[in-house]
């Protein structure tokens, strides 16, 4: 079934919508929410809430990739339980080392935060991100979207983690030096 | 801001990307194929620049910085600095000492990574330097020692020709559009050779300040000209 029957299905209120995003979308949003929980379970709950907020959400929304939408929605509600079980501690596990390496972007302070236009920033992002080479922005948006691990980058790209590692710190003091560059107080 | 609003911030990057990023596998490029691409694009850059310059759209879009020993630099109006060469090697990254970058970058700020090339895991296998980045105080610095090109900023549209001391200087300066609170930054950016170095710098400000932004990277080229080649045996002879 292509995206446009599945996203229709929702618009008619039909459950098959559910079970037909599911069978095409439950891996991949069960790797985004495993990515960034460690446990199975915890990770197998965010992706049923995915289904459930799709289903709140179409109509109004009509999603023209059904896929990314869904995706921001199992990354959303994964990072959300993280904070949740996290509050006040220091988490392990790989979400706690990508926002880790997150920090190194911002001053990890209150102070600035509503002082930045998100929309503005957004777009900084974008124009990063298009000015990269093609595989660079592919890493990064790997590690710091889908939250994937070095070594799961390293193999799709046919890199060594070091390769991976290195490439990724330079793409964080690029990103931080475009953001500065163009006024953003992180 | 705090790590996990960036986070989510970065939730809402362009869908394409994402999309992209799990879209098939990479596929390798021979060598000839990339860096043919780039002297291609190079050559049309070349090309559309003299093209355009000849037509004298830019000429009134220019902005000079004269030095104390009379030479000026000419910074031509671009609409963009942008562009990226990848960097398709595996490297390792070291932070030169206060040692290092004294010998190399005689009496100024420099702090800056070299960069290596790793040899192919045989034993006795040595590394290439590739060059150092770093910053000269506010100015970004990239400097490629190999032809292997670090330069991260393709430079895009229009440049302007300078020379000091017999040395050519490619600059041009872009202006980023008014953010929410109405300002605007300012870019200068040069290019230039110092023997078989490739040197890359950038200095970027408020727009309102754009004279001092301008300046600071003057004195940081005629500087860096002054000094000429910068001493790699000796860097590279001190256990590098």
């Amino acid at each position: 079934m292509d995206d446009a029957q599945i996203v229709q299905l929702y618009w008619d209120r039909n459950e098959q919508a559910i079970s037909a995003t599911s069978g095409k979308y439950g891996n991949y949003c069960a790797s985004i929410a495993r990515n960034i929980l460690d446990s199975r379970e915890d990770a197998e709950e965010c992706v049923n809430d995915t289904y459930m907020s799709a289903w709140n959400s179409m109509p109004p929304h009509r999603p023209s990739n059904l896929a990314a939408f869904l995706g921001k929605i199992t990354r959303n509600l994964s990072i959300n339980r993280y904070r949740y079980k996290n509050a006040g501690k220091r988490g392990g596990g790989n979400a706690t080392v990508v926002l880790d390496e997150i920090a190194e972007l911002v001053s990890d302070t209150d102070d600035v935060e509503q002082a930045v236009d998100r929309r503005e920033l957004i777009r900084a992002i974008d124009l990063f991100l298009d000015r990269l080479p093609a595989d660079q922005r592919r890493i990064f948006v790997c590690r710091y979207w889908y939250f994937d691990r070095v070594s799961a980058i390293a193999s799709r790209f046919g890199m060594t983690e070091n390769h991976v590692s290195v490439t990724l710190n330079r793409l964080r003091l690029k990103l931080h030096h475009h953001l500065t560059e163009r006024g953003f107080e992180l | 801001m705090k790590k996990e609003a960036f986070c989510e911030i970065l939730g809402d990057i362009d869908e394409r990307y994402v999309r992209e990023a799990r879209a098939g596998h990479r596929i390798t490029k021979p060598a000839w194929r990339k860096w043919g691409a780039v002297a291609a694009c190079l050559a049309a850059v070349a090309v559309l620049g003299t093209v355009l310059l000849q037509s004298g759209i830019f000429s009134q879009n220019t902005d000079v910085a004269a030095l104390d020993n009379g030479d000026k630099i000419v910074f031509a109006k671009s609409d963009t600095v942008g562009g990226s060469l990848s960097l398709d090697a595996d490297v390792t990254i070291t932070p030169l000492t206060e040692e290092e970058a004294a010998v190399l970058f005689p009496a100024l700020p420099v702090t800056a990574d070299a960069i290596f090339q790793n040899g192919d895991g045989d034993a006795g296998a040595s590394r290439e330097l590739l060059g150092f980045e770093g910053q000269i105080g506010n100015v970004k610095l990239t400097i490629s020692t190999s032809d292997v090109q670090l330069l991260d900023t393709e430079l895009v549209g229009a440049e302007e020709t300078s020379e000091i001391n017999g040395t050519a200087i490619t600059a041009g300066y872009s202006v980023t559009d008014k953010n929410s609170k109405g300002e605007q930054n300012a870019i200068y950016y040069a290019s230039f050779a110092l023997g078989a170095c490739r040197v890359y710098v950038e200095n970027a400000g408020a727009k309102e300040n754009s004279e001092a932004t301008k300046e600071e990277l003057a004195e940081v080229i005629q500087k860096l000209i002054e000094n000429g080649e910068p001493d790699l045996p000796a860097f590279l002879e001190g256990g590098n």
